[in-house]
């Protein structure tokens, strides 16, 4: 064929005029490209040399037809796939089991404080083959709104916290879209060595992202821009509501995931006992947290829900992710009520909710009724067990060695 | 606009500081930047010299308007608590400024005491909020601090102990919890701190005591994180506005104290830091006029403080702030305040003595200062002329100082007259005369000329007042541009110099900007040389001198001025002051001290608020620390360290240098090639 921009026109293929050349199938440089063996130049290549090369469809002898089959359900095949398709099964694993249930709005005066409660899926296989497993829900995280009186009065706090913008502009313009990188200055995070631990963190992220946007929806909280003429955030405000702050939801949860893995690889450095490395990270997810106040974006109220729904968040996922032993797979469900019990002008101090040397959360901070647990802790049994998740911890662990 | 020249009531010879003039007396052009909330629930601290015992006072209660003896007792009652059982002549105390009019205001007429008949002195600072309570001072009932520390070879009996230091700061933004003033992690070296301004606590006149035994509290219940440690001290509440110096990365007094006095865990020296913060709208105004009285309050403290808790011990005392117009001739009172109390101390206590070091500024090539040499032989009717620019969006007022020489003369030698950047000229101010020179747009006032002389000194001294050039509501507001200031030869005998110096008007380190710097913009000025390098160098021909622009509160006897001096290059930096050839005056810097460490490397590396931080920081600021450490460390091996000490320690460092060797004026007797902070290296320290 000849012809110009036809197939295999002046040129050949991936030629000027080619396939992809002048006015050829997808114009200049269009599908086909000069390199590799992506889009109709590269099919075209391959469709040639089978052709050249296939020979007669002679059966082959018996033994090289034959290939043992791959184990069913096997995590290690995790391996093989290509990291955007681990990312989305990963994905399945902790999505699917999390659940949403908005409280019905109250009829009575005065009305209870509103829960919006997410629930983690307890699955128990059917007795038989092929019986429909059973689910029920079981607490993780419930938040109920503070009143706009508690915004209102915290306009204030987000004016004062302005005097540091010119102090944190660089960091705050680093962290708009992602915040691993910081987490990589205190424990290396290099893509080499801890290929793993950067995917399970970056799971979590997405666990986080997809759990606190459907709950800023039920929310509806305003951001202080709308609030105050003279907040003039020195970065955009983004377009989801104002509590809970998806950067301390998503740092909390990352600090707790990372140094929970740290810990798992039996390092001692990182052990219980040693509260050095999990303290960085945690004066690191606040930082990050205040960051966004400083810039006008939140509230200091919008930082403490969400350093409590990522640290719950967190602890979930090592419940998840950890071989199934009882008391390794536990993770206390908590609340955050902003009606009740949370002081007007409360600001955000980590160190006031969670105790580092116990790692865990800290219920009625101060004598304060905003912050406790729901119920006691959570065991998962073997059913809630995924044999995906637990893979990918075990190597992320073993890279802490 | 309209220019007017009208009979004051004031009198010429006064005791009151020109500011009041335009911030507080009727018709107070300046009123409602001083007290931009009003005068009701606020108070004045004042800074005074009675003439005599204010037991005395209660006489001139029959020359007021019944309604007002209420004030006068309480005024008087204020002086007396002020003045009891101080052996310092000047004194400062608080007072309502709507009182204060009520009582004093010379132009209001009528059954008024005049301030001039009780007091020599009187000036003032910015308002404060009144609290509830007047503070009367408790401090001498706290705790005292836990016993000296020794060094293991005192307990051994090798060495002596060295000798313990009080080491005093006075500034913004001290990190009373940082490492480097600290004994060990639990324990500070800090023997108190007091934060002047509101919030109060009732133990001192205002603001808030800390002591060591908090801080040690602190350090032990925050484990290691400074964020709770200042939550825990209270100084970090984002509930409470206002602005706070260590929140951010780098403060000017945690540098400076450092510098000055940082150390490592473990150090031998027992240097004990007593530091003072002044209060944030003192530090905001950007005139940096408005310190006095807290000044003062803050070198008697340390003082104080150091006699009480570390009997025996000398002090030394960075105080690294500084404004640029003034008297310069060691009558501000600022400069009479603290000479008084360092030399009450010092012949006291000779053993013990104190020391407070001040920089030397960095107006040098900020163009405040010109100087206008008149001779009997000037033709009357010729006149010098200063052109005076001042900046638009500038949100402060602005000031200019035009000091004459020698007693004034009621005759009147010289006068001043103003033109406007339009061209409106106004009428002739002449010395002596008890008149105000007043322009007005549309009823309001826009700028006030006021002649006062010096009642201790009969130094005769213009003050100019300008309203902002920018405001954010209505109000009055100057048009920016180049103001012409005329100076008339009207008389005088022999040859005589008359000085002009802006007041300063920048944001201080790390606050909002507000107020924008004017300065003088002459034609023959020489900005640039051929090389296209900042021209340091004055010409003789042209009145708008480099030289003089010394801090206006660096001409004391008693402190120790240092300038700048770039670490490698030995030279001072471009920005660094001197002061004047003046018989006999002590108007020029002790010594230069390092302040750069080359001339692309600007500044020097010291603490930033955090422990573990580190920020670099340059000016004259950075150059007193360096000579403070030095004292300090003559101070414990029992060495001299008075004015004397230091230039014969400079003359002779200035010996082993390179030329070219700074001029007196610039440098004083020499440069001090001091090392950086101590040289004890931080992973030697020793653990608890």
């Amino acid at each position: 064929m000849t012809g110009i921009g036809g197939i295999g026109g002046i040129g050949g293929i991936g030629g000027i005029g080619g396939i992809g050349g002048i006015g050829g199938i997808g114009g200049i440089g269009g599908i086909a490209g000069p390199d590799g063996l992506d889009g109709l130049a590269g099919a075209d290549a391959l469709i040639r040399s089978r052709d050249g090369i296939v020979g007669s469809l002679d059966p082959l002898s018996p033994q090289a037809w034959h290939q043992d089959a791959l184990p069913e359900e096997d995590p290690a095949a995790l391996a093989y796939w290509a990291p955007w398709v681990r990312a989305a099964t990963i994905d399945f694993e902790l999505k699917s089991r999390i659940g949403f249930a908005a409280a019905p709005e109250a009829s009575t005066t005065p009305p209870p404080p509103r829960r919006m409660a997410v629930w983690h899926l307890e699955v128990t296989a059917g007795s038989t083959a092929g019986a429909v497993p059973t689910a029920r829900y079981l607490p993780l995280f419930s938040t109920a709104k503070p009143p706009e009186t508690t915004f209102e009065a915290q306009v204030a706090l987000v004016e004062d916290y302005a005097q540091l913008r010119s102090d944190r502009a660089s960091e705050i313009l680093a962290q708009i879209n992602g915040v691993v990188d910081f987490f990589g200055s205190v424990a290396r995070l290099d893509p080499g060595r801890k290929k793993w631990t950067l995917e399970m963190l970056a799971a979590t992220v997405r666990l986080a992202m997809f759990i606190h946007l459907r709950v800023k929806h039920a929310i509806a909280g305003r951001r202080p821009i709308e609030f105050s003429p003279r907040i003039q955030p020195m970065i955009a405000t983004p377009e989801h509501g104002t509590l809970p702050s998806g950067h301390a939801t998503e740092s909390f949860a990352l600090a707790t995931v990372l140094w929970n893995v740290m810990r798992d690889s039996g390092n001692t450095a990182y052990a219980l006992t040693e509260p050095a490395w999990r303290t960085q990270m945690l004066r690191l997810a606040a930082r990050i947290a205040v960051n966004r106040t400083v810039a006008g974006v939140h509230f200091p109220v919008d930082s403490v829900a969400g350093a409590l729904l990522g640290l719950t968040i967190g602890s979930y996922v090592v419940a998840r992710s950890r071989a199934a032993s009882g008391a390794g797979n536990t993770y206390q469900p908590w609340i955050f009520d902003g009606t009740s019990g949370y002081p007007d002008r409360y600001d955000f101090r980590w160190y006031r909710l969670f105790d580092v040397v116990t790692g865990t959360l800290i219920p009625s901070p101060e004598g304060h009724q905003f912050s406790m647990n729901d119920g006691a802790p959570q065991t998962l049994p073997a059913a809630s067990y995924s044999p995906l998740l637990a893979w990918i911890w075990q190597k992320a662990a073993s890279e802490w060695k | 606009m309209t220019w007017t020249i009208e009979d004051s009531r004031k009198r010429v010879l006064s005791a009151c500081d020109s500011y009041m003039d335009w911030a507080l007396w009727k018709p107070g052009a300046g009123q409602a930047d001083y007290l931009p909330h009003g005068a009701d629930g606020y108070r004045v601290r004042m800074m005074v010299r009675p003439r005599a015992h204010p037991s005395t006072l209660l006489r001139q209660l029959n020359s007021l308007p019944e309604a007002q003896h209420g004030d006068w007792r309480a005024f008087v009652s204020a002086l007396e608590d002020a003045t009891r059982g101080k052996a310092e002549r000047l004194v400062t105390f608080f007072y309502d400024p709507a009182k204060a009019v009520r009582l004093f205001d010379p132009n209001a007429g009528g059954g008024v005491i005049d301030l001039e008949d009780i007091f020599d002195l009187v000036t003032f600072g910015p308002p404060l909020p009144a609290s509830g309570m007047p503070g009367k001072r408790r401090d001498g009932m706290r705790k005292p601090r836990r016993p000296a520390v020794t060094t293991d070879e005192a307990d051994a009996g090798l060495a002596a102990p060295p000798r313990p230091v009080v080491v005093g700061i006075i500034d913004d933004g001290l990190a009373f919890g940082h490492e480097r003033f600290r004994l060990s992690a639990t324990k500070t070296r800090f023997e108190a701190v007091w934060l002047q301004g509101p919030p109060d606590d009732g133990v001192l006149e205002h603001g808030r005591e800390i002591l060591a035994t908090d801080i040690d509290g602190w350090l032990t219940a925050s484990a290691g994180d400074e964020d709770a440690f200042y939550d825990l001290a209270g100084v970090l509440d984002f509930g409470r506005s206002g602005h706070k110096s260590l929140a951010q990365r780098h403060s000017h007094g945690t540098h400076v104290l450092d510098e000055a006095f940082g150390l490592d865990f473990g150090a031998q020296q027992d240097w004990r830091i007593i530091g003072v913060q002044l209060p944030i709208s003192v530090v905001a105004d950007s005139s940096g006029a408005l310190l006095t009285p807290f000044a003062i309050d803050a070198v008697a403290y340390i003082e104080r403080k150091a006699r009480q808790l570390v009997p025996g011990a000398p002090i030394v005392v960075a105080f690294s702030y500084g404004f640029t117009a003034g008297p310069h001739d060691g009558t501000h009172p600022i400069e009479r305040g603290i000479d008084e109390i360092v030399t009450i101390h010092n012949n006291a206590y000779p053993d013990a003595q104190m020391r407070v070091i001040i920089p030397a500024g960095n107006s040098h090539l900020a163009r405040l200062h010109a100087s206008v040499h008149f001779s009997e032989a000037t033709d009357p009717s010729s006149q010098a002329k200063l052109y005076w620019r001042v900046q638009p969006c500038d949100t402060t007022p602005s000031f200019v100082e035009i000091w004459l020489p020698g007693d004034y003369d009621p005759g009147g030698r010289i006068s001043v007259a103003l033109t406007t950047p339009d061209g409106e000229e106004s009428g002739h101010l002449i010395e002596g005369e008890n008149q105000v020179l007043t322009l007005q747009r549309d009823g309001l006032i826009i700028c006030q000329v006021f002649f006062r002389a010096d009642s201790i000194t009969k130094r005769g001294m213009f003050l100019i007042a300008l309203q902002p050039t920018e405001r954010l509501d209505s109000g009055p507001v100057a048009p920016a541009g180049l103001w012409t200031i005329r100076l008339a030869n009207r008389g005088f005998e022999g040859d005589s110099i008359v000085d002009a110096w802006i007041q300063r008007d920048q944001t201080p380190f790390g606050y909002p900007p507000r107020g924008r710097q004017s300065y003088f913009d002459h034609a023959d000025y020489r900005q640039f040389d051929e090389t296209g390098c900042e021209e340091e160098e004055d010409d003789p021909g042209c009145i708008v001198q480099r030289a003089g622009s010394l801090n206006a509160m660096a001409t004391g006897s008693t402190p120790l001025v240092v300038g700048g001096l770039m670490h490698k290059e030995l030279r001072p930096p471009k920005y660094s002051a001197g002061g004047k050839d003046i018989d006999g005056s002590c108007f020029r810097p002790s010594a230069l001290a390092t302040c750069d460490d080359s001339l692309v490397h600007g500044g020097v590396i010291a603490a930033g608020t955090r422990s573990g931080s580190w920020v670099t920081m340059n000016g004259t600021s950075a150059a007193g620390p360096r000579l403070a450490r030095w004292i300090a460390g003559r101070m414990e091996g029992n060495q001299a360290s008075d004015r004397d000490a230091v230039e014969d320690f400079a003359k002779n460092e200035e010996q082993t240098l390179p030329s070219p060797r700074p001029t007196p004026e610039r440098g004083g007797v020499g440069r001090l090639r001091l090392p950086h902070r101590d040289p004890q290296p931080r992973h030697q320290r020793l653990e608890e």
